[in-house]
């Protein structure tokens, strides 16, 4: 009695407080397994991750998904920190950008126990960039989504009103070279009577396009081994001095201060040219109503193509509580019945799947861009880009140095390649983590 | 035979103990959360901490950054060359702001609420506003500028300007704030040492010189103490508008230090950057305490 009094406040109000606390932090108890799979993206990306998410429900009474949104400029923050915590979700869809240097700290499951039992999943099924971009030593850590390469989206009717030929034309005779993209760049940028710019014939490669661009003149970033830079190499310097050109010598490309706030967006029918990835078709076709589009490859240079792949994965937790059900819907999600509704219907990107990317529907579509060879021969053909466990680091290190380039502080593309390959090199020979 | 019942003898709770009962929630939440996080940050400024491994390293992150880290002193250097540049500015158009905002004229809530309303946007809608208005081509402050003659400055993308744009981001951002503490300061003072003024004959720059500030001291030394270390603390609006460039102009010791925490994974760099930013923040506001023994008036204070 006594005691019970004594501990009266606590029981009324404590007790039922945390009774309170534990209910909402467990699981559900209605016979299913619940799992967490944390995304990003723009509005339509979420909606259509949410759309996969209900029709992987839909086919799985036994299991139900949740969708953790999570907005891009804190993702990779909260994902850290999710992982380090270990209160990660089961499924996260992980950039590239940023698989393997999380790989490199254990957060990720290995693939491969799941595959070798699982008689429907067969690697051959996928484009082999694709399953290569997920190995870490050799070992499945994800799987691609989000896949595809870079290419070149080009306003149909301003090249037609300039009198110029179609550049998927001159690629498929092999005449769509960087010499042929800055004729055209220059034709096609148009001035006021004051001075000022009303139409640009190219957009500034963004990374990691102007990587594909320094491949095609015979130059790379890093070594085979990402231990060391290659940047002052000749080709990477010529491919460099080209894109540096456009901008400040040809003046056939917004400066940053011109191209900001989307004045010269592709949507806008103001850019002739741009370098992108194929996921914009979902949203030019939303936007672009005024002019005709298509794409085609980026062009060929002295030393070859600038065919590049890069895609997101989707890892699944070390520590998840549910491994068999997150393997099932990490393989819906890269299954016929979720590529076919991300890049047949909706178009977001390329299938890592080959029979889709051989597909009438994927390859003869109804809407622009029509031209889709130039995406499959990107999958294809595609080199993977140099991303190691320090591409942050690298990237930091490189940024400061291109931008005096690209800004126009710097007009020698030799110089800025020499002082960005002496800094990169620098912290590559640094101890990583120190 | 009724039983006896014993009046139950409820202890006096001692005043300290009921202080000390009343004050835990905080004292819980000071340790958890702030007492425990900085104690194991210390610890890990003596670690190689990459997330994945820790291995005690001594004072070796500290000896690196002081002798090794072109990039530690770059933004120690920006940060600071900002806060000289901004602190006394925002504080002198703060009290500016609050002198006049302090006058007695028509529609006076209204103007106190407009200056104040840009200390309450968020900052990342603010960085983005600016960017706008810093636009080379398409800004209002270029266009205003092009009017004496003056064009195409490249206010973010220009290693010469950005820092200039900075603080003239945070006079409009944190200014509110200041103003506020400044005009209660103001209103604080009483109207007899006016008019006491006013009857020696005293001109209103002689008031200004001689009775607002004076009195207004304590206030000015609380903003300074808080615009140093509100200046040290710079990060989203470099985060946002310029992500440390161009060439490392506005890479702020805040925005270095999360990088080396949450992009490279040098957490043990990245704490013993926080350790040195503690170390400086003391000193310079021991300075500043010492400093204030000169300048410095409280009422009824014997001098």
């Amino acid at each position: 009695m006594r005691a019970s009094r004594r501990i009266g406040p606590l029981s009324r109000y404590l007790l039922p407080l945390i009774a309170i606390l534990a209910i909402g932090c467990a699981e559900p108890e209605d016979g299913r397994v619940h799992l967490r799979y944390m995304a990003w993206g723009n509005v339509q990306q979420l909606n259509l991750e949410q759309r996969l998410v209900d029709e992987f429900n839909k086919r799985n009474h036994d299991v139900e998904v949740k969708l953790f949104k999570v907005p891009a400029n804190s993702y990779k923050n909260k994902m850290i920190v999710m992982f380090a915590s270990r209160t990660s979700p089961d499924v996260v869809r992980v950039d590239h950008y940023d698989f393997p240097q999380l790989s490199e700290r254990n957060y990720f499951r290995d693939l491969e126990p799941f595959i070798s039992r699982d008689a429907e999943f067969k690697k051959s099924d996928y484009f082999p960039l694709a399953i290569e971009e997920c190995l870490v030593d050799g070992r499945m850590q994800g799987l691609n989504v989000l896949f595809g390469g870079g290419i070149m989206f080009y306003n149909k009717k301003l090249i037609r009103d300039a009198g110029l030929e179609d550049p998927y034309a001159l690629w498929n005779r092999g005449e769509w070279t960087y010499d042929k993209a800055l004729e055209y760049s220059v034709k096609l940028t148009k001035f006021d009577s004051t001075g000022r710019p009303i139409q640009f014939g190219i957009n500034m490669p963004p990374m990691p396009f102007y990587l594909a661009v320094i491949q095609a003149f015979g130059g790379r970033l890093l070594n085979p081994a990402l231990d060391k830079c290659l940047l002052d190499s000749p080709g990477a310097i010529a491919g460099m001095q080209w894109i540096a050109d456009l901008r400040w010598k040809h003046k056939c490309c917004p400066t940053p201060a011109q191209g900001a706030n989307a004045a010269f967006n592709f949507e806008t029918g103001k850019l002739a040219m741009e370098f992108n990835y194929v996921g914009m078709t979902a949203r030019y076709n939303e936007l672009i109503t005024k002019f005709d589009w298509d794409i085609c490859p980026m062009p060929n240079g002295p030393k070859g193509d600038s065919f590049f792949v890069k895609g997101n994965q989707l890892v699944m937790y070390r520590e998840t509580k549910h491994p068999e059900e997150a393997w099932r819907f990490m393989k819906f999600m890269t299954g016929p019945i979720a590529e076919d509704i991300l890049y047949i219907q909706e178009r977001r990107q390329a299938p890592t799947r080959i029979e889709l990317g051989q597909s009438e529907g994927f390859l003869h579509p109804k809407k622009p861009p029509f031209n889709m060879e130039s995406v499959a021969m990107t999958i294809r053909r595609g080199k993977t880009l140099p991303i190691g466990p320090r591409w942050p680091e690298v990237m930091a290190t490189l940024t400061p140095e291109l931008d005096n380039l690209f800004a126009g502080r710097e007009t020698d593309a030799s110089v800025a390649m020499r002082r960005a390959t002496a800094a990169v090199n620098k912290t590559l020979r640094e101890e990583p983590g120190l | 035979m009724i039983p006896i019942t014993r009046p139950i003898k409820r202890k006096a709770i001692k005043p300290g103990v009921a202080g000390f009962l009343f004050t835990t929630p905080w004292l819980l939440g000071f340790l958890i959360f702030t007492a425990g996080p900085m104690l194991t940050s210390l610890y890990l400024s003596f670690t190689k901490y990459d997330l994945s491994t820790m291995k005690w390293i001594g004072t070796t992150n500290y000896q690196r950054l002081f002798t090794e880290d072109p990039l530690f002193w770059k933004s120690l250097q920006v940060t600071i060359a900002y806060a000289i540049l901004t602190v006394p500015l925002g504080i002198a158009a703060s009290l500016a702001l609050a002198l006049l905002l302090n006058q007695k004229v028509r529609g006076q809530r209204f103007f106190r609420t407009v200056f104040y309303l840009p200390s309450i946007v968020p900052a990342v809608a603010s960085s983005l506003l600016w960017m706008w208005i810093f636009n080379s081509d398409y800004g209002i402050l270029n266009w205003a500028l092009g009017l004496f003659g003056w064009s195409g400055i490249e206010w973010l993308a220009d290693e010469k300007y950005t820092l200039y744009a900075f603080a003239a981001m945070s006079l409009w951002g944190a200014g509110g704030g200041r103003m506020v503490i400044f005009l209660a300061g103001l209103q604080g003072i009483s109207e007899t040492y006016y008019e006491a003024a006013r009857i020696d004959g005293a001109s209103p720059w002689q008031q200004f010189r001689s009775v607002t500030i004076p009195l207004l001291s304590p206030v000015i030394f609380f903003n300074l103490i808080l615009g140093v270390i509100g200046a040290f603390q710079v990060f989203t609006q470099a985060y946002i508008m310029t992500g440390g460039g161009p060439n490392n102009a506005t890479l702020f010791y805040a925005l270095n230090l999360f990088r080396n925490a949450f992009e490279y994974f040098k957490l043990g760099k990245a704490s013993a950057m926080a350790w040195v930013l503690f170390v400086i923040l003391l000193i310079i506001t021991a300075i500043q305490f010492w400093g204030s023994k000169r300048w410095v008036h409280y009422e009824g204070e014997a001098k």
